[in-house]
């Protein structure tokens, strides 16, 4: 008996996805990964000023609102050798670092909490012992009775007005729902207070950058000065706002996020044995002490492990064309050297050339191509990326506070490392980079105002913002660590002008569909791990592994070139 | 509309809302619409009659950046919208169910709401091939034109789906069009913005839900009270303008003051938006005030509008002249650039190239 | 914080100084208008705050500048608000948030009182009624002790 599952659209993420399954009985046998949209937005960046780019690429996402306008101004520096002044760097530290955390929760309560908390068994549950509950949890300060009881009247409230919104046709009452109702009636109000808390915080962003989503950046720094005696620039009235959403976002993790986490994961422990996948793990590296060129100041190291062996760090190597490539023998693209052939970024191709089933249609020839989204492989491994890679990686490598975080957190579960490598494994890595990350923060933020106290307010650099002192052609790669993962943007600049570009984005590599040689990517081998449904027509587990990813769909698929494009060889410095 | 539905009236004051509380929810809906606070009791009359409307947001080619802006709106706030305000039935981003059962409450919505319920859409809709953008096996053009049949109205919310956007921009490489260029026996309005300011969203659902009416609109079927005067005419740096005091380089003594960033390609001379006085985030800051021009995000085609860091059309050494003798006049030179800008934005010189004051007369 | 505190430099906008973003004076020119109304026809004026383009600064200059006078409320209903007389009688301020705490509208009143404060009719009769009831209530006497 074999059926086809297909979920179309998956909501609760960024973009359009399509899970088809393939079933043997009750058991996931086959699953097919397809980005269904596609915009083309490198090849509305050719022939652009440089300096502009950040803000076309910007728009590939607004979620991760930050990083590609971030890559973006990196691959223009990192072409011109543009340095930037240390509070520069500083302040894209701590908009990135706002980014994280922001994403992160957001991710957690309103995209991903509700595959594994019952709304409608709050209803049910005892706002007394509620308090207790999550005062035993934690000491955050909305936790008295009254409160839960105030949410759960609200909730009946809505629920009796028989318009349910967002909230309609949910699995409710599904089996595989395991949380009491009293720790379901927590999560609902920490879903509420998310929402208020993550419109504090995004004012970091505002202060720099002037507004979000979609904050401005500026190649050579950043655009906000620094002036203590000016109303209008960065002065001491901006930067106690944002030591208060510092300390805000701290307090949140620590208090809520933090420990949600561990409880709502307490009752689902058997998600810690499956979604695992590949067991590749791929990171660029990010954020530096100092400056990108220089990666031993990174606070997320760059590297590959491969087949789960902490023991071993491979190097990576963006420029050599041996290690990435990207294939699409299953994706709706054409390559002038063949479509069972792999390109290294510097080589990108990528001509539109739909082949599907004409709309509408109800199922996908996986034999044929099915995505929109490419697959790139790291010496031709499917890699996955995100905060599972970074938080190994950081293990791998002995970060102390990393390690000790992960035995905290393991220890409160009474689970082995290895159940790191799992759907929950991947969700929890989430938190726990959160609560680096908000720690680091500080440390930043202490950086930017010694350096201010010092005397030093430079923002930007103008040596090289007229393009009248670049060289006539240059190129130049920008990478990050995006919240979702790896990310890269490459730039060739011709006569000031962009002649060519290209990015590989973190839910590319792991939403991509199979390679030539039928290698799953991330997504599609994740959910071959281990998955039975108990009801297909209420497919909740294949949701829980796919959010557990976060995916990023606008992202994964934003290239397209024209058709016959000279290729560009790029070399990159550094 | 669903029997089970209550006004939000009865809605309040079941939920123990006082009479004091009523007014100042009333007060707060009338700053949030942009209206004078003289439309208070009117608002009052009619919130207390309204009820919660079904919306169906539709996300076509498009970034989720104006669903992250709405859940940035802290008046009402998103969990206020969803829970007193609005019936959000659809909605890619936040809704619970997936595949299947999401599209089911899509259709069950539209059977409800027959004829009554709004639509939103973020993101333009690709026309070049059905494949390049589909939901459920659906292209975007299916989708669009099956769920509008029903609607009473259509709010395009960003500029992709007001005017196009950064998949029209040159050389708009899937075919991708605007909802008015799709829908054209149904209002519709266009609420643009990379992203659009949250406040501005939700206004455009409280005049709904307030009045049961559209908001007046200007020729570009965007509402007046929000887009009715420039960024240049309500900019705190003006007077820096008209004195001529303009930031040379970022970073310079005039950045650091808050002088005037027209040199540095400012676009708020041509741009129609609130951001001057709304702002970001809770009245945080705003692009001009964090130091940088406006791009003139909520103009059709701003993409293809010369580089951001160009200086508008206006002869920068004249400047300071025109200006003393424009306010002799009784008018500021941005005036009259945004007028020429306005008149000939749709022919504006396609890219890259500093669009000059007489590239803008030729035409 | 504590590194915060150790910047030498502290910026106190003074009261007096020149209203820099030019939004200011024409406002206070403004409110002696409707101050004038308000004493020759008794005719009250609400100015929404939200809809001024203020400057950096500004808002927190135009409050220094007025000052807080002698009467101050407290509002609790959907969030807190706030309600004072400026230091010049008359000129009202009104500050509404919601239950998160973030401000949801920001009025100033040229009134003798802001509306808010006073008790609707409506309540009035509510209230005669409810104590009336309590009034017949025969355990009324034991419950307060008499
Ligand atoms: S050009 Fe820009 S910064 Fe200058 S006054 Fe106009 S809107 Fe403000």
């Amino acid at each position: 008996m074999s059926e086809r599952i297909v979920v179309d659209p998956i909501t609760r993420i960024e973009g359009h996805l399509r899970i088809e399954a393939q079933m043997k009985g009750n058991r996931i046998e086959q699953a097919y990964s397809s980005g269904t949209m596609v915009r083309g937005i490198e090849t509305i960046l050719k022939g652009r000023d440089p300096r502009d780019a950040w803000a076309y690429a910007q728009r590939i996402c607004g979620v991760c609102t930050l990083v590609h306008g971030i890559a973006s101004i990196r691959a223009v520096e990192d072409a011109l050798n543009y340095d930037i002044p240390k509070n520069a760097q500083l302040i894209r530290n701590l908009m990135i670092g706002a980014q994280y955390i922001h994403d992160h929760v957001m991710h957690f309560y309103h995209l991903h909490a509700l595959d594994w908390v019952d709304v409608v068994s709050a209803l049910k549950a005892d706002p007394q012992a509620t308090a207790e509950l999550a005062q035993s949890l934690s000491s955050w300060p909305n936790s008295s009775p009254g409160y839960f009881a105030d949410t759960r009247r609200r909730l009946a409230d809505f629920v009796e007005s028989g318009q349910l919104g967002i909230f309609a046709n949910g699995y409710w009452g599904h089996p595989e729902y395991k949380l009491p109702p009293e720790a379901n009636l927590m999560a609902v109000a920490h879903y509420l207070e998310a929402l208020a808390w993550q419109r504090e915080v995004v004012k970091l962003h505002t202060i720099f950058g002037g507004k979000n989503p979609h904050p401005n950046f500026l190649v050579g720094g950043v655009a906000s000065p620094i002036d203590l005696n000016s109303d209008s620039a960065i002065n001491a009235r901006r930067l106690s706002q944002v030591q208060d959403v510092i300390s805000r976002m701290r307090q949140f993790v620590d208090q809520v996020y933090l420990p949600d986490t561990l409880a709502i994961a307490s009752f689902y422990k058997e998600w810690f044995k499956r979604g695992e996948g590949l067991g590749n793990f791929l990171c660029y590296g990010d954020l530096p002490a100092t400056n990108m060129r220089d990666r031993d100041s990174f606070l997320f190291p760059p590297g590959v492990i491969l087949d789960r062996d902490l023991s071993r760090v491979h190097e990576i190597d963006m420029h050599d064309k041996a290690q990435i490539q990207e294939y699409v023998a299953h994706s709706w693209y054409n390559y002038s050297t063949g479509k069972e052939t792999g390109l290294h970024p510097y080589d990108g191709e990528t001509q539109l050339d739909y082949t599907g089933p004409e709309p509408p249609f109800k199922q996908l020839q996986v034999e044929d191509p099915y995505s929109w989204i490419k697959s790139p492989r790291w010496r031709d491994k499917a890699m996955e990326v995100g905060p599972l890679s970074r938080v190994l990686l950081l293990y791998a490598s002995g970060h102390e506070p990393t390690r000790e975080l992960a035995r905290f957190a393991l220890a409160k579960l009474d689970l082995p490392i290895i159940a790191l490598f799992s759907t929950l494994g991947r969700t929890a890595a989430r938190t726990l980079e959160s609560k680096l990350l908000a720690d680091a923060m500080q440390g930043w933020f202490d950086d930017l105002v010694s350096n201010i106290k010092r005397g030093d307010t430079r923002t930007f650099n103008e040596a090289l913002w007229d393009p009248s002192t670049w060289p006539e052609t240059c190129q130049g790669a920008g990478f990050m660590e995006a919240p979702r993962g790896a990310l890269g943007h490459w730039v060739v600049i011709r006569n000031g002008k962009i002649a060519n570009y290209q990015a590989v984005v973190p839910s590319t590599w792991n939403a991509g569909p199979r390679d030539a040689s039928g290698q799953s990517g991330a997504y599609e081998a994740a959910l071959q791990d281990q998955h039975t449904l108990v009801d297909s027509s209420q497919p909740l587990e294949i949701l829980r592994t796919i959010h557990s990813f976060d995916p990023c769909i606008a992202c994964a698929v934003h290239l397209a070139d024209e058709a016959g494009d000279e290729l560009i060889k790029i070399q990159i410095s550094g | 509309m669903d029997t089970n539905t209550k006004t939000l009236g009865e809605a309040l004051r079941r939920n123990g809302v006082t009479r004091r509380g009523f007014l100042k929810f009333c007060t707060a809906t009338a700053s949030m619409m942009a209206l004078p606070p003289s439309m208070v009791p009117a608002i009052a009359a009619a919130l207390e009659q309204a009820r919660r409307p079904s919306v169906i947001w539709l996300s076509f080619q498009e970034c989720t950046g104006c669903t992250e802006s709405l859940s940035r709106s802290h008046a009402p706030s998103l969990e206020n919208l969803i829970f007193d305000h609005i019936s959000l039935d659809y909605h890619h981003t936040l809704q619970v169910a997936s595949g299947e059962a999401a599209e089911a409450a899509r259709e069950a919505a539209m059977h409800a709401n027959e004829g009554a319920y709004l639509v939103v859409v973020d993101g333009s809709i690709p026309l070049g091939n059905p494949g390049y953008s589909t939901i459920a096996g659906f292209s975007n053009l299916q989708t669009l034109e099956e769920t509008v049949a029903g609607a009473v109205a259509v709010i395009a919310v960003g500029t992709c789906a007001s005017f196009g956007g950064l998949p029209k921009a040159y050389p708009n490489p899937t075919g991708a069009v605007s909802v008015s260029d799709i829908v054209t026996d149904k209002p519709v309005i266009n609420v643009p913005g990379c992203p659009p300011i949250p406040m501005v969203i939700t206004g455009v659902l409280a005049h709904y839900l307030t009045f049961g009416t559209l908001p007046e609109l200007d020729h570009y079927g965007r509402p007046k009270a929000f887009y009715g005067t420039s960024i240049h005419d309500r900019c705190y740096r003006r007077p820096f303008y008209d004195k001529g005091r303009f930031a040379h380089t970022f970073d310079d003594e005039g950045a650091r003051k808050g002088w005037c960033l027209y040199k540095l390609g400012c676009k708020g001379p041509m741009t129609y938006n609130a951001c001057a006085t709304a702002k970001w985030n809770q009245g945080t800051s705003w692009p001009v005030e964090s130091g940088h021009g406006c791009i003139g995000c909520a103009e059709p085609d701003f993409w293809d509008a010369g580089g951001f860091y160009n200086a508008l059309s206006v002869p920068t050494g004249e400047i300071s002249r025109n200006a003393s003798y424009a306010i002799a006049a009784g008018v500021g030179v941005g005036a009259i650039a945004a007028g020429i800008n306005q008149r000939t934005r749709n022919k504006a010189v396609r890219q890259h190239a500093e669009v000059t004051i007489e590239d803008l007369e030729k035409r | 914080m504590n590194a915060l505190k150790s910047i030498p430099v502290l910026v106190e906008a003074p009261a007096t100084r020149d209203f820099c973003y030019q939004n200011t004076l024409p406002l206070l020119h403004e409110i002696s208008h409707a101050l004038r109304r308000l004493q020759q026809e008794q005719l009250p004026t609400t100015i929404d705050l939200n809809a001024i383009p203020f400057g950096p600064g500004d808002e927190q200059r135009l409050l220094e500048f007025l000052g807080r006078g002698e009467v101050s409320a407290h509002l609790e209903a959907l969030g807190n608000s706030s309600v004072w007389e400026s230091g010049y009688p008359g000129i009202w301020f009104i500050e509404h948030r919601n239950e998160s705490g973030e401000r949801v509208a920001f009025q100033m009143e040229i009134t003798t009182l802001p509306a808010i404060l006073a008790t609707h009719p409506d309540d009035i009769a509510e209230s005669l009624s409810s104590l009336q009831k309590a009034l017949e209530n025969p355990s009324l006497g034991h419950r307060i002790g008499d």
